[in-house]
């Protein structure tokens, strides 16, 4: 029983691992792209155009009100078919490039939220420092404000990556071989539920663990001394 | 040198500021007193249109001042400001503090700005602290630090809103040294201030405002010993309470 146990741990190991190399490509991906989106739709929240504000609260929410799932399948399964409707023609949509749009377009919205409350915890005061020195608001964006609210948000930002490595797991749902469904597959061979389960679950956890020390490394490095 | 006619600003309902004429000459120190809510502060955010006017004409030798983006950029490039809260930026050391803008703005070369912003704190008297950050000074070297920052844009004319009110007792006295010795050197300057003895000692000019609108104005000395209106003569007797 025990050495069956840790048999299966070691024997689904391997492809897992396999797995593991999608969840932090696409974890990593759609953090990376998802900051950069996310920047424009906090400063798109916060501007002066009317316009603008409504799209990206819009954007916002509607990202944060619909189950992260829901908007996988829409855009892995939805759109291809709505366009195959409209041309006439399939449009064969690569589950590893959907998983990750829709993980880029979801974090987007959660980091612009995390940034605009960094902004405001700064207060105006900083703003108009830089303002009154003849900085642009862009240029007072790029070298005063958003510095330091990253920094402030690294933490939040950490969380958000953390959320991120362990949603991955429902693009099982559209076939990417990440650690889920991975795991499936040995199962499938191997009737072996509890030990693979386990495995899954410990690699995870593992994931989560580092990626958690590495924030709190950044955090420690990037810390402001006020 | 500042010329200011006919100034109006409302926050909503509110008129803060109802039709202000203020003129500032070259190398002259004005300070601006009354009491709280009179709209000193917003008569100086005006000036540098951090807050942008109803009503009423902003210029800087000689040329008018609008509303446009490329015009305030430019206005606010010639005028130095400092706060209450020194709005120093935390996540720069000193010196970068004091680079920022000029490098930025200016496009000056790293080199010579370099030498500039080291002069300028030697100036306030804290060339050791060039690589601290400002979490780790106390409120006086804070507020040196701003004023060296402003100046770092070498601006024509410098506007200071209460710039010791938020400081330790103990430290008002070396930054009003560092606001005299720039008078001394020529400097156009705006002071909302309650330091009396300041105003007295430093000022040529003294402007007392109250309810968004200047009630009494005269030389700094003349004014503060004789002033003529009742309502500048409550102010002056219970400041100096
Ligand atoms: N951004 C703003 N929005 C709304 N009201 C404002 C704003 N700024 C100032 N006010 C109001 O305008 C009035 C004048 O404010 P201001 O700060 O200019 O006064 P002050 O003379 O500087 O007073 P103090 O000595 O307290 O600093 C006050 O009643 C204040 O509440
Ligand atoms: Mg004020």
């Amino acid at each position: 029983m025990l050495t069956d146990f840790f048999q299966h741990l070691v024997g689904s190991f391997p492809a897992l691992l396999k797995g593991a190399g999608y969840t932090v490509l696409v974890a990593l991906l759609s953090m990376g792209l998802g900051l950069l989106l996310g920047l424009f739709v906090c400063l798109g929240k916060i501007s002066k155009e009317r316009f603008l504000r409504v799209l990206c609260s819009g954007y916002i929410d509607v990202f944060r009100g619909t189950p992260l799932l829901v908007q996988i399948l829409f855009i892995y399964f939805g759109f291809p078919s709505l366009l195959q409707q409209l041309f006439g023609q399939p449009f064969p949509f690569d589950p590893l490039v959907a998983g990750t749009v829709a993980f880029t377009l979801n974090a987007a919205a959660y980091i612009a939220e995390i940034l605009r409350a960094g902004i405001s915890s700064l207060g105006k005061g900083q703003l108009e420092a830089a303002e009154s020195l003849g900085l642009s608001y862009i240029q007072a964006m790029r070298f005063v404000i958003l510095p330091q609210a990253l920094r402030r948000m690294i933490p939040a930002l950490g969380n958000e990556f953390v959320t991120l490595l362990k949603d991955t797991s429902l693009l099982s749902a559209i076939a990417v071989t990440e650690i889920v469904k991975e795991g499936r597959l040995y199962i499938s061979r191997t009737y072996a539920a509890f030990p693979t389960y386990f495995a899954i679950a410990l690699l995870y956890f593992v994931l989560t663990f580092i990626a958690t020390r590495i924030f709190n490394r950044l955090e420690e490095r990037f810390k402001i001394h006020d | 040198m500042i010329e200011i006619r006919g100034l109006q600003k409302s926050f909503g309902e509110l008129k803060v500021l109802k039709g202000i004429d203020f003129a500032v000459s070259s190398g002259e120190v004005v300070c601006l007193i009354g009491p709280s809510g009179s709209g000193k502060s917003t008569l100086l955010r005006c000036i540098n249109l951090l807050d942008t006017p109803n009503q009423g004409e902003i210029s800087l030798e000689g040329k008018s001042y609008q509303t446009l983006p490329k015009e305030v950029k430019e206005l606010r490039s010639e005028v130095g400001m400092v706060f209450q809260h020194f709005n120093l930026f935390p996540h720069l050391n000193v010196l970068e503090n004091v680079m920022l803008a000029p490098a930025k703005v200016r496009q000056l070369e790293d080199g010579p700005l370099r030498e500039l912003a080291t002069k300028l704190l030697r100036e306030v008297g804290l060339a050791d602290k060039a690589a601290a950050y400002p979490g780790n000074l106390s409120g006086g070297q804070k507020q040196r630090v701003a004023i060296a920052r402003a100046l770092a844009m070498q601006p024509k004319v410098m506007l200071f809103d209460e710039p010791t009110s938020a400081l330790d007792p103990e430290v008002v006295g070396e930054v009003l040294a560092v606001m005299k010795q720039l008078a001394k050197g020529g400097m156009t300057m705006v002071v909302v201030t309650h330091e009396m003895g300041f105003a007295r000692e430093v000022a040529d000019r003294v402007v007392f405002m109250a309810d968004g609108k200047i009630v009494e104005e005269g030389p700094a000395r003349e004014f503060l010993a004789n002033p003529q209106t009742e309502r500048a003569k409550a102010f002056l007797g219970s400041e100096l309470k």
